[in-house]
């Protein structure tokens, strides 16, 4: 079994039929492990107009370990980490719920989801997650500034 | 008659050591210290036994005491509110070379400050304690070769004092100078027996260099040593990183996997389109091929399932044990605490080998905490 083998299949799955509002490719073509998903705000969210640029990184051992999830464009978000790792870390991607058969098609989806309704319960911004869901006005406020502060161009 | 202890369960907190029947306090939290680590003690695992290295143990003393072991500051100084260090400079002047020039400021008479308990060699206390501090950095048998200043002329003392009576009169009569010249740095040298010329230990800028290390909290790490909370949280952190998979099932025993049933891929296994892939490798699997059916009926190719397997006892589909056939259970989103990257053992659940390293991490860092806090207040007591 080789996992090269899957990660290539995975690619020009994703590729040749990618999500709504997505692009993907390989950072470097030579390492198939790193890839550079190119995410548009959805429009039914406060991330609208914005273009992120994330980074998805395969272990050297997936598919049995979870593959590694980074915004590389700042994002005000209650799941995704204000650092510079911009680390997006929760559900199939945890290590103690990640399977096999998830497929990075369903991480890239779920990244998008997650734009359009963050998941306050699981976050890692505590503070942002309050805001979303006490003060949900100015949590759209900021979101839309980082937005376009961070996000507008491509 | 059921006698009391007995088919009760006893509940132990991870955080403070306390101990507590079940039936009166419930699982969590800890009614002691409100914490959340909380296990029950049950026969074949008592978390009490497993307690980990205390401080003492992870943090050895070395076995020569270091040169500020079990140094108090202020043993000498007559009245410790009133001594100061005050305009301390650094100079380079040199490629190799530092000078340090500084005023320790104390009130007391002569005999008090300067009186003949003191060992010779540094001059007052407190210079012999910065002079200590540097020989600490350095470590081994350096000399620091501080030269002192009377404070005032004519002092009957008989002490290690090169520029004595060169006319620099202190700020005060009650006051005291020390200089670090020009050239000084740090040789593994005998003052008082000649010696051949040795290339110093260590050049003065790399030892003020450690020592203003020492003094940023970020950077109060060295090796597995810290010398700061802030350093030790980020090496509890980090260890917490690379263990995330804390809480997820533990491998499946060898025999289990081997024992796992081999069949022929059959026309009832091909999806609605007519052709099926292992869900693992996702290579396309063909009918009559060999491959490992679970408990569960989820089958997968022999090679990719007992890799996924031999690391955790779930099917990688339905997440059932392939042990007891029961279904491993997600952690409850919230759990988890907010910190990033960090997972703790979730409380009152039957903790892995992991997530007891974890919870000893945490007490250890409970205590260290409760440690440096114990300290700040002998300090404010000084």
């Amino acid at each position: 079994m080789s996992a090269s083998k899957r990660i290539v299949k995975e690619l020009t799955e994703v590729t040749s039929n990618p999500p709504a509002g997505t692009k993907v490719q390989l950072v470097d073509e030579s390492d198939v492990h790193v890839w550079e998903v190119l995410l548009d705000g959805p429009e039914q969210s406060v991330y609208a107009g914005g273009h992120f640029k994330l980074l998805l990184t395969l272990p050297k051992d997936y598919p049995f370990k979870p593959p590694v999830l980074n915004f590389q464009t700042k994002i005000y978000h209650p799941n995704v980490s204000n650092d510079d790792k911009g680390s997006m870390c929760l559900g199939m991607l945890r290590s103690d719920e990640w399977k096999p058969p998830n497929k990075l098609m369903a991480v890239i989806n779920m990244a998008r989801n997650l734009l359009i309704e963050p998941n306050p319960d699981d976050a890692v911004e505590t503070a942002i997650a309050d805001q979303y869901k006490s003060n949900r006005k100015e949590f759209e406020k900021n979101a839309r500034e980082w937005t376009k502060k961070f996000a507008g161009k491509k | 008659m059921s006698r009391p202890g007995e088919n009760r369960e006893l509940v132990y907190c991870h955080q403070c050591e306390n101990e507590w029947y079940r039936d009166e306090h419930g699982l969590v939290p800890c009614p002691e210290c409100q914490g959340e680590f909380t296990e029950i003690i049950e026969p074949d695992h008592d978390p009490r036994e497993d307690h980990g290295p205390s401080l003492d143990d992870l943090f050895p003393h070395p076995p020569h005491p270091h040169p500020l072991h079990d140094h108090n500051p202020w043993q000498d100084a007559p009245d410790p509110d009133e001594s100061d260090l005050g305009g301390l400079q650094f100079r380079q002047t040199g490629p190799n070379t530092v000078s340090i020039t500084g005023t320790f400021i104390r009130t007391g008479t002569p005999q008090e400050l300067f009186g003949s308990r003191q060992p010779p060699g540094f001059g007052d206390p407190l210079s012999q304690n910065f002079a200590t501090m540097l020989q600490g950095i350095v470590g081994g048998n350096a000399n620091i070769n501080v030269r002192t200043r009377s404070p005032r002329p004519g002092e009957d003392d008989n002490r290690d004092r090169p520029q004595q009576g060169r006319g620099d009169r202190p700020d005060s009569p009650n006051s005291r100078r020390w200089t670090y010249s020009p050239g000084a740095r740090l040789h593994p040298r005998d003052a008082n027996h000649p010696q051949p010329h040795l290339e110093p230990v260590d050049d003065l800028h790399r030892v003020l260099g450690n020592l203003f290390k020492l003094l940023n909290p970020g950077l109060a790490q060295h090796g597995d040593a810290v010398y700061t909370q802030e350093a030790l949280d980020r090496v509890i952190s980090q260890l917490m990183e690379q263990n995330q998979t804390g809480n997820a099932p533990g491998p499946a025993p060898e025999s289990a996997i081997k024992s796992l049933p081999k069949r022929k891929v059959t026309p009832e296994d091909m999806g609605a389109e007519g052709r099926a892939d292992c869900s693992i490798c996702m290579d396309e699997v063909n009918i009559g091929e060999l491959v490992t059916e679970l408990p569960c009926h989820h089958w997968f190719h022999e090679q990719c399932v007992t890799m996924w397997l031999s690391e955790h006892d779930t099917c990688p589909h339905c997440r059932k044990s392939i042990v007891t056939g029961k279904e491993a259970q997600p952690q409850p989103p919230g759990a988890q605490t907010p910190q990033q990257g960090q997972q703790w053992p979730r409380a009152g659940r039957a903790m892995t080998g992991r997530s007891r390293c974890l919870a000893r991490l945490a007490r250890l860092r409970i205590r260290w905490q409760q440690r440096l806090r114990e300290r700040e207040r002998h300090t404010i007591l000084l």
